[in-house]
């Protein structure tokens, strides 16, 4: 427990003259809900981007600590190394394959833990039906996780919202991460949905997970973190338990200048 | 033959997604192969059959390596592109391909080395492409339903989500490229053996344009979709041949009218369901 798992330094992400994260340092230990919060802007969904390999970032060090005590920089790498290293994670603007089923969805995400290429997928000899059903059955056990065992043959554009966002989290799990980044799950959501999305991530902390949550429902954020990050215009400005962080002038201001 | 290279562009453009207009390139590289293989090196219609679509597969892969990256449109210009740049070279060339006059005289088939009838020779050629028609139909049956075919489907659908997903997208583009060159490279030694004379004009854009019409008439992504395409493309013209001179305008026209009320085609691809029971008990992770 509690060993750190990841750590960024000094990160800095520009667009031109947009300094969207600005020297953000941020760190994770394992098995920790980590909560990312902060007005509409701030640089939470371009701090994932940077973490995943989507964007190239500008400054700083991303550095992950894997199990059995490897280490990883992550900077520069393409988001598909990333991924293999394990790190997973959910999009904001819900990012499903829409035109495929819920099962095939998962079943994508077993594609960096499973090796058939082409010889294997026209000749199928036993080796690959094996690994088939096993991608098979591995991600119809995490669609029994997610809550989704009933709808493993819909498509996933016929699913509800809250629905999108529990697959998004189960394909993600099926590339077996240990650190889950999850950006605004709880996004239109019914009350009903978000206490089942609350015990729904903290299950998945109890499977040994590290999970790094952007989210604007803060009752959600208040009782599921562990600790919590805020930033504002790019730049960190308070890190605590969710007490510390609530009591937080700097926070406080944060969210009342947006609403002012 | 249609048939097989529909369903070879199938796996590019409508698995895959990935549009290319300069398909039938790959097509000349196999029929080239066998034409001068065979003229310089005597060789035989076995061994070049796998030499083409090697040959084929790797202008493939040298082509979609630095094409790749382009989406969409840019993809369909470039290849678009490469089509001509093939046909050009091929017709002015003169010392490698014998220019606009083609080459003749090409060889059928050989039956285990013995001599066949020109109408036996016909007929074997026949069975010999009817035979590559239900092998691709096999072969891209099996993709479609693996590890590999799902990726591609889902680089359709969201190439950002596949990254996520631990995809790497250009090995997996450059697959389906590569696979769906093949195929044609295999469809072009045939061509050769079969009309036994084969020069630049064969290799027109019209052929990439036909054979991507079977395509998204036919439905993407789904086999029976094309054969019907096929069927339908290649009958067609001679039901309508009263017509002569609009041809190719009813074509547009039909194409022009599926994009609007059916894109996803005349058959549209189903995906497949799997069936579980309640309590899969071993084998949960
Ligand atoms: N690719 C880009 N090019 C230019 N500017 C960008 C780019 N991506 C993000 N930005 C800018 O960076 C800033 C931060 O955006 P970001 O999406 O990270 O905010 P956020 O904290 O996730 O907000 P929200 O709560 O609304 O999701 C915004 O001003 C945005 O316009
Ligand atoms: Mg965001």
């Amino acid at each position: 427990m509690s060993t750190p798992i990841l750590d960024v330094t000094g990160l800095s992400m520009h667009f031109g003259g947009i300094r969207a994260v600005d020297q953000v340092d941020l760190d994770i230990k394992s098995g920790e809900i980590v909560a990312l919060i902060g007005p509409n802007g701030a640089g939470k969904t371009t701090f994932f981007n940077c973490l995943t390999g989507i964007y190239n970032p500008t400054a700083g060090e991303i550095v992950l600590h894997g199990p059995g005590g490897k280490h990883h920089r992550l900077n520069g790498l393409k988001p598909n190394k990333v991924t293999e290293k394990g790190v997973a994670r959910t999009f904001q603007n819900i990012r499903l394959f829409q035109n495929m089923t819920v099962l095939e969805n998962v079943m994508i995400g077993r594609h960096c833990r499973t090796r058939s290429f082409i010889a294997g997928a026209i000749f199928r000899t036993r080796h690959n039906r094996r690994e088939e059903r096993q991608i098979i059955d591995h991600s119809y056990a995490i669609l029994r996780k997610v809550g989704l065992e009933k709808s493993v043959n819909e498509l996933a554009k016929n699913l509800s919202y809250g629905e999108q966002r529990r697959l998004e989290i189960g394909r993600a799990l099926a590339t077996e991460p240990f650190l889950l980044l999850l950006d605004e799950p709880a996004a239109g959501m019914n009350p009903q949905e978000t206490r089942e999305l609350d015990g729904l991530i903290s299950r998945i902390r109890d499977d040994g997970l590290a999970i790094l949550l952007i989210e604007h429902d803060m009752k959600l954020v208040m009782s599921i973190s562990d600790r919590i990050f805020v930033m504002d215009y790019g730049k960190g400005i308070a890190q605590g338990s969710p007490a510390e962080v609530r009591a937080n002038p700097a926070v406080v201001k944060a969210y009342l200048g947006e609403e002012a | 033959m249609y048939v097989v290279l529909g369903l070879g562009l199938n796996i590019v453009v409508g698995v895959a997604g990935l549009l290319d207009l300069g398909y039938v390139a790959f097509y000349a590289v196999g029929a080239y192969s066998y034409a001068l293989l065979n003229l310089h090196f005597d060789m035989g219609f076995w061994a070049v059959l796998p030499i083409g679509a090697l040959l084929a597969a790797l202008f493939g892969i040298v082509l979609g390596f630095p094409v790749l990256r382009l989406r969409g449109d840019y993809l369909a210009i470039v290849t678009l592109g490469f089509g001509e740049i093939i046909r050009l070279v091929l017709e002015n060339w003169n010392d490698f391909s014998q220019g606009p006059s083609g080459i003749a005289n090409i060889p059928r088939p050989g039956f285990f080395g013995i001599e066949l009838s020109l109408d036996q020779a016909i007929l074997y050629t026949y069975y010999l492409m009817a035979a590559l028609v239900v092998i691709t139909i096999f072969v891209v049956n099996r993709l479609q339903d693996s590890r590999l075919g799902r990726a591609w489907i889902a680089l359709r659908e969201d190439e950002i989500a596949c990254q996520a997903m631990g995809i790497d997208k250009t090995r997996t583009k450059l697959t389906a490229f590569a696979l769906g060159a093949t195929w044609a490279g295999m469809v072009g030694v045939i061509f050769a053996a079969k009309t036994t004379f084969i020069n630049p004009a064969s290799f027109t854009f019209l052929e990439s344009a036909i054979i991507l019409s079977i395509v998204v008439l036919g439905g993407m992504g789904s086999i029976f979709g094309v054969l019907l395409g096929a069927l339908i493309l290649i009958l067609l013209p001679e039901y309508l041949r009263a017509l002569s001179d609009y041809r190719m305008l009813a074509f547009g026209a039909i194409l022009v009218t599926m994009m609007v009320f059916r894109p996803q085609g005349l058959i549209a691809n189903v995906r497949r369901s799997y069936r579980f029971r309640k309590n899969p008990g071993s084998g949960t992770p």
